[in-house]
């Protein structure tokens, strides 16, 4: 039998492992996940330093980073310029386009929009500094580390296959979490620092969330491929 | 303005979130629960007489193939049991005339030509019927090939006199045209091999689909006939089945070869044409199905929130919009955000309504894994379909508000890599089909794909 539902128990068990271990070293893997941004930001010649010290999950805080967003009060027709520009390439391109990716771009035209309309009507700065948002990234990645193994013992744990295998998928899953999520927090912030915080709904939800989930999916792909490969030549698969 | 937004973010959430945990409850019974009598072991022995329809609108690119598959069958030829009625309903193609040209050698094959009245596939099933004599109407749309032993498996459910319609499982055959052909391969495993077999399974309401599957006459003419009116007559039936008793069986070993749509056009108007279809029936069908006393409550809350899985498209688009506008506004909300993206993709993100775990285990129950690593790409399908139902729906209930009704939008066939565009399928270089998906069915059924 491909699935087994003893393996699903051996799963649940590997959650709470996995889960305490993430929460015990998480102020380490937070510290870790800054030190990385500021070397890619470096790279990036965005100036940052250290800023306040802010709470991400009961118990867990990290210093998070400063940087400086472009001003568009010196610059106040750039995010007309963006979101316009988003629209004419919307416009030119649409016919050329595959299908799939059209609702993508009126979402990134959606939160431009939204974004836009903030900054001409409320405020001309969108209300999140850059340790705002550095902590929202960080709080929502953090449980989302936390997530990932429940997510996975559900998805993948059940399988027939030596528990070497799933650990290992496991392990490199959250490994690429961590450097991931670094490498985009570091491009948002760059991003903000040269063209401004227009873009923030789009790194927060595209480049967030969705980006997030997709390679989750990827990952549990990939996972069952090599795992249906191995129950093949073990010649168990159901025929 | 603010607490809207906050109300329509958690709505979503809540909605997703129910819709995950069905997802998720489908996969666990189908992968570890025992599975309910499926009646393969009467294929065979039970051979009730059968009426085999098939409608047919401008179909001579597929419809050699069909009949052949069918002349193949493996199920007694015997006069009074057995009988095809292609039906050509205003064709302006070839069709007509290979339906004849089957008449004149094969007794068996009885055309029905219809060039006046209400066109549309529920009115051509509807004029079909009235001069069928099986006891069972078996259902193929024309561009499907049925495998030598089909029709046996699907018969033999109706030896169960409760069962009203049996539902068989649809298998891609063209998963090799393009990118979108695979993906909605992956779609179809997932909702068949996992979601209907489980809903079957748990008891639930299991979707009649309008094709590979059969429907006893006299449930058929208790439940009320064929809805010339809707759009998705076969949900429309599925639930006035269920509503007056009937059980819809699922048999996942009858599988029956399609040919899914290869470009996102054509895709686009059939998912339109579903979602409308559909959610019509939500509306004509909600009341009775709440009061049926032949259903039980979990049957009728999973009725509900069927009828209702084309309204989580638009309800995503407005959490999405909400969740941005809150975002912007300094709430960032991350709790419920967080939770509402996770349970609103986890659920709908890789296809049109199944969740990835649900392909994954399909996949491998299949033993047919590599095409799972295709499943990221899913993403575009989901965000295509999003899309697609929530302006389907915008222009279904503007309908309804303006007194417009909607065409039927016939689904492009590619049998001879045609594309024409007009909804007509295009004739091979003989002037008839190519016989090029028999042949690839006749090559996939020497070895049984699932169990």
């Amino acid at each position: 039998m491909p699935f087994r539902i003893d393996s699903l128990l051996q799963g649940l068990a590997i959650i709470v492992l996995v889960d305490v271990l993430l929460l015990w070293q998480m102020p380490g893997i937070l510290r870790w996940h800054s030190r990385a941004v500021e070397i890619l930001l470096r790279l990036a010649k965005v100036p940052w330093e250290l800023g306040r010290e802010m709470a991400l999950l009961p118990g867990i805080s990290a210093v998070m980073l400063r940087t400086v967003y472009l001003d568009y009060r010196a610059h106040p027709l750039y995010p007309a310029y963006f979101a316009g520009a988003a629209l004419a390439c919307f416009c030119i391109g649409y016919r050329r386009w595959p299908a799939p990716l059209k609702p993508m771009f009126f979402l990134l035209l959606a939160g431009l929009g939204i974004t836009l309309l903030y900054l001409r009507m409320v405020s001309p700065t969108v209300p999140y500094t850059p340790e705002d948002f550095c902590a929202i990234w960080c709080r929502g990645e953090a449980c989302l580390w936390l997530l990932l193994p429940p997510i996975f013992a559900m998805s993948f744990f059940i399988l027939n296959v030596p528990l070497s295998l799933k650990i290992g998928w496991l392990f490199l899953l959250l490994l690429y979490s961590f450097l991931w999520s670094a490498v985009r927090l570091a491009l948002a912030l760059a991003t903000f620092h040269y063209f401004g915080s227009i873009w923030m709904p789009f790194f927060y939800f595209a480049f967030g969330f969705l980006t997030d989930f997709l390679y989750i999916v990827a990952f549990y792909s990939l996972a069952m491929d090599g795992a249906a490969t191995f129950l093949a030549k073990r010649r168990e698969l159901w025929q | 303005m603010l607490l809207a937004l906050e109300l329509t973010a958690l709505a979503s959430l809540l909605v997703m979130a129910v819709y995950t945990l069905r997802h998720l409850l489908f996969a666990l019974n189908r992968l570890f629960c025992p599975h309910r009598m499926n009646y393969t072991d009467l294929a065979g022995f039970h051979l009730p007489s059968i009426s085999i329809l098939l409608p047919m609108h401008n179909e001579e690119a597929v419809a050699q193939d069909v009949l052949e598959a069918l002349l193949e069958s493996d199920y007694p030829h015997d006069p009074g049991r057995f009988e095809i009625i292609p039906i050509n309903d205003h064709s302006t193609d070839r069709t007509g005339e290979i339906l004849d040209e089957y008449a004149e050698r094969c007794p068996d094959v009885k055309p029905l030509h219809r060039q006046g009245g209400k066109r549309g596939k529920a009115a051509a099933l509807k004029a079909a019927t009235s001069i069928a004599r099986g006891e069972i109407l078996i259902l193929f749309d024309a561009d499907y090939v049925p495998g030598k032993s089909l029709l046996k498996f699907l018969a033999a459910p109706f030896a169960d006199p409760e069962v009203g319609a049996v539902m068989g499982r649809v298998v891609p055959h063209n998963v090799g045209s393009s990118l979108l052909t695979r993906l909605l391969d992956l779609e179809r495993a997932g909702g068949y091999q996992i979601s209907q077999q489980a809903r079957y399974d748990l008891g639930l309401i299991a979707q009649y689909g309008g094709t590979t599957g059969g429907v006893r006459r006299t449930a058929l003419q208790a439940a009320g006939g064929w809805n010339a009116l809707s759009l998705a007559e076969d949900t429309d039936l599925t639930l006035r089945l269920a509503i007056h008793g009937w059980k819809i069986a699922y048999v996942n070993r009858a599988e029956c070869y399609e040919e899914v749509p290869a470009t996102w056009e054509v895709r686009r108007k059939q998912i339109e044409r579903w979602a409308i279809g559909h959610t019509d029936c939500l509306h004509r069908h909600l009341g009775p199905l709440l009061r049926s006393p032949h259903l039980s409550g979990k049957a009728k809350l999973d009725g509900v929130l069927l009828l209702c899985v084309y309204l989580t498209a638009p309800l995503i688009v407005a959490g999405s919009m909400a969740c941005m506008a809150l975002f912007v506004a300094g709430r960032s909300f991350l709790p419920a955000l967080t939770a509402f993206f996770l349970a609103s993709t986890c659920y709908n993100a890789v296809g049109n309504f199944a969740s990835f775990f649900e392909i994954g285990s399909s996949v491998i129950l299949d033993g047919a894994h590599r095409r799972v690593r295709l499943l990221p790409l899913n993403i575009g399908n989901f965000v295509f379909s999003t899309a697609t139902v929530s302006m389907a729906l915008a222009k279904y209930y503007s309908g309804r508000i303006l007194g417009r009704s909607l065409p039927w939008n016939k689904t492009l066939r590619y049998r001879n890599g045609n594309g024409n565009g007009n909804g007509n399928s295009g004739p091979g270089p003989n002037g008839h089909g190519n016989g090029r998906g028999l042949n690839i069915i006749r090559a996939k059924s020497v070895v049984p794909k699932s169990t």
